[in-house]
């Protein structure tokens, strides 16, 4: 029959090894968070200069919040009067999530939609949604309404999500 | 009415379609291990259900309601194992005490299921994806049945293979794994299925 | 403890060839048949596998004596799961892309029959050195048994090496081998996982099986070969009898 002070040794055993593991966990938590947040502003600035061209800078970002999807908004530059934007919107569905920058240039009248850059896509059929969809719509081969492309469900989330930040941006940001 | 039928879609979805063994890859040691015989792998898909429905019950909230206000969502994946982990034990000794019989022919599989990658696999995936408790559930569900629904239709066919007269050098597992890659095939013809259904 | 001479060479040896832990002990299979689409992806999975295998086996092998045995098998879970989670924040710092191609499958080395099973097996009982080594000599034998199956798995399903993508520090090049339009897209996908997998599996059994055969007909030459000369020497001692 083993004796209590067994028991008390096994149990503080393992909240020892149990504090150990949260600590070391803490601490490299610690050692790459900045690296981590570095590589999403890295993947942004990539896809801000996909979608504008090399030159492009951002000049100006701000978060919103009453909307259901759009909620990072960069002010995209290239030459001295250009006013284009770039939205950051994040959305998921039963098959998962998706992250995506969608670019609008100022044309006449509006901003019109110029192109899709994936951050991030967890979605279950997530190459067949970017190969079937959203390339072909950056090639200006498919139609944003053409959603029936083997990953349907996801090409409506994305859809709904380009369709409100055109919204968004053609409402303007109250300045 | 609209949520119960995205409900039932997305069971359905990841059942079938998109099956845990045969197109995400979880739980093929299971797979092929407990396979050998039909009454074996139902215990085994049994309790599979069991533990992947109850663990998706625990860990959605544990993440959304404890790690994620505390600040330390990098903690999930050694959370989800120690909750897997106790969850196992907890249902043995549940099991044990109020159906010595199910525990009989369940006991020796649950062990096995700790080491089990579908369960990791859908509570970690489950917020990994952001999905909501009700996409969730439905994940777990519909995760679970396919396992259990795979892995016992997998068991009738070994049956047959072993008394067919199969080339020496490929008597055993690796007709198996030819036999789930025809039925990898079966299913992937399900792709698509839902693409017709407006919602 | 009295050792035997070479104990360390074959102790590094075993986890390559004899027990293979993917192909001989059919362990692991869940993370071999999901991150083999590329040679590369193959490698970044081996080299986060062997990296967790390594420290869970060193700390396991240090604690030996003082976790007690009805502990054990929490007590590991924690110090894999804890590599795991470091493993998995380092990749994502440092190799973003690898992070994002694997996954849920970097968390899922946490339930890797081979990492507790190492522990249970082997580091649990022996010194930290040797924990060491049979780590070494599993992780690398799991890594090229992963880029084996990855091999054909892209050589056949997309007919050409890609590299430079998942590692961006070195220079993207593609390796076109076979000519595009006769690649066999299938095996990009599950059912191509299995077939590789079972094609490799029949052919180690062919093996197996062949040497085996060679063996038995060799003793049983040498029985018949025995048996002869027996008979012989019988023959000559009644001849000389007579």
């Amino acid at each position: 029959m083993p004796s209590k002070k067994h028991y008390i040794i096994t149990s503080i055993t393992l909240g020892a090894i149990a504090m150990a593991s949260a600590v070391l966990i803490g601490v490299t938590n610690l050692a790459t968070r900045n690296q981590i947040k570095k590589n999403e502003q890295n993947k942004i600035n990539a896809g801000i200069s996909e979608i504008f061209g090399k030159s492009a800078t951002i000049s100006k970002e701000f978060a919103i919040k009453e909307y259901k999807y759009s909620n990072y908004v960069y002010q995209v530059k290239q030459e001295e009067n250009d006013n284009n934007y770039a939205l950051r919107t994040t959305g998921s569905n039963m098959y998962g999530k998706v992250s995506l920058i969608v670019g609008f240039k100022y044309q006449e009248t509006e901003y019109v939609f110029s192109g899709l850059y994936v951050v991030s896509n967890e979605q279950t059929y997530a190459s067949t949604l970017v190969e079937n969809y959203i390339d072909p719509l950056n090639k200006k081969t498919r139609d944003l309404d053409d959603v029936s492309c083997g990953a349907t469900y996801g090409a409506k989330l994305v859809r709904d999500m380009v369709n409100e930040a055109k919204e968004v941006v053609n409402k303007g940001f109250g300045e | 009415m609209q949520i119960f039928i995205s409900f039932i879609l997305a069971i359905i979805s990841s059942m079938l379609i998109d099956n845990v063994v045969l197109s995400r890859f979880y739980g093929i040691c299971p797979f092929l291990g407990v396979s050998r015989k039909v009454n074996s792998s139902l215990g085994m898909g049994v309790a599979v259900v069991f533990v992947i429905i109850l663990a998706t019950v625990i860990c959605w909230p544990l993440y959304n309601f404890v790690l994620v206000p505390a600040g330390i969502q990098f903690m999930d994946t050694v959370a989800y194992i120690l909750v897997i982990a106790s969850l196992v034990q907890l249902v043995g000794l549940f099991i044990k005490k109020y159906s010595p019989s199910l525990y009989k022919s369940l006991g020796i599989y649950l062990p096995l299921i700790t080491t089990n990658c579908a369960v990791l696999g859908v509570a970690q995936s489950n917020t990994d994806q952001g999905l909501s408790f009700l996409s969730s559930l439905a994940n777990g569900i519909g995760t679970s049945i396919g396992f259990l629904l795979i892995i016992v239709a997998f068991s009738c066919i070994r049956v047959r293979l072993e008394s067919a007269n199969t080339p020496k050098a490929l008597k055993g597992l690796p007709i198996a794994l030819f036999t789930a890659a025809i039925m990898a095939i079966a299913f992937m013809g399900l792709q698509g299925l839902f693409s017709g259904i407006q919602l | 403890m009295s050792r035997e001479k070479g104990y360390t060479k074959k102790n590094f040896l075993k986890g390559l060839f004899i027990e293979n832990p993917l192909f001989v002990s059919i362990l692991g299979t869940c993370p071999a048949l999901a991150t083999t689409k590329s040679v590369e992806a193959a490698i970044g999975m081996g080299i986060l596998f062997t990296v967790v295998l390594i420290c869970s086996n060193i700390l396991v092998s240090l604690l030996r004596k003082i976790i007690s045995e009805e502990i054990r098998t929490p007590a590991y879970i924690v110090i894999i799961a804890t590599f795991v989670t470091i493993v998995k924040m380092a990749t994502n710092a440092f190799l973003p892309e690898l992070y994002s191609t694997l996954g849920v499958f970097i968390s899922l080395i946490v339930v890797n029959c081979i990492v507790l099973g190492r522990a249970e097996a082997y580091a649990s009982k022996n010194n930290v050195f040797d924990s060491l080594i049979d780590a070494l000599g599993m992780g690398l034998g799991y890594t090229l048994a992963l880029i084996a199956m990855a091999f054909f798995r892209e050589l056949l399903g997309t007919g050409a090496f890609s590299f430079g993508k998942i590692f961006t520090f070195i220079p993207a090049f593609k390796l076109q081998i076979i000519p595009k339009g006769y690649e066999i897209s299938m095996f990009q996908n599950p059912a191509g996982a299995f077939i590789v997998f079972a094609i490799i599996l029949g052919v180690i059994a062919f093996i197996k099986n062949r040497k085996d055969e060679l063996k038995l007909n060799k003793a049983k030459q040498e029985r018949i070969r025995k048996e002869q000369e027996a008979k012989l020497a019988a023959a000559k001692e009644t001849g000389g009898n007579q």
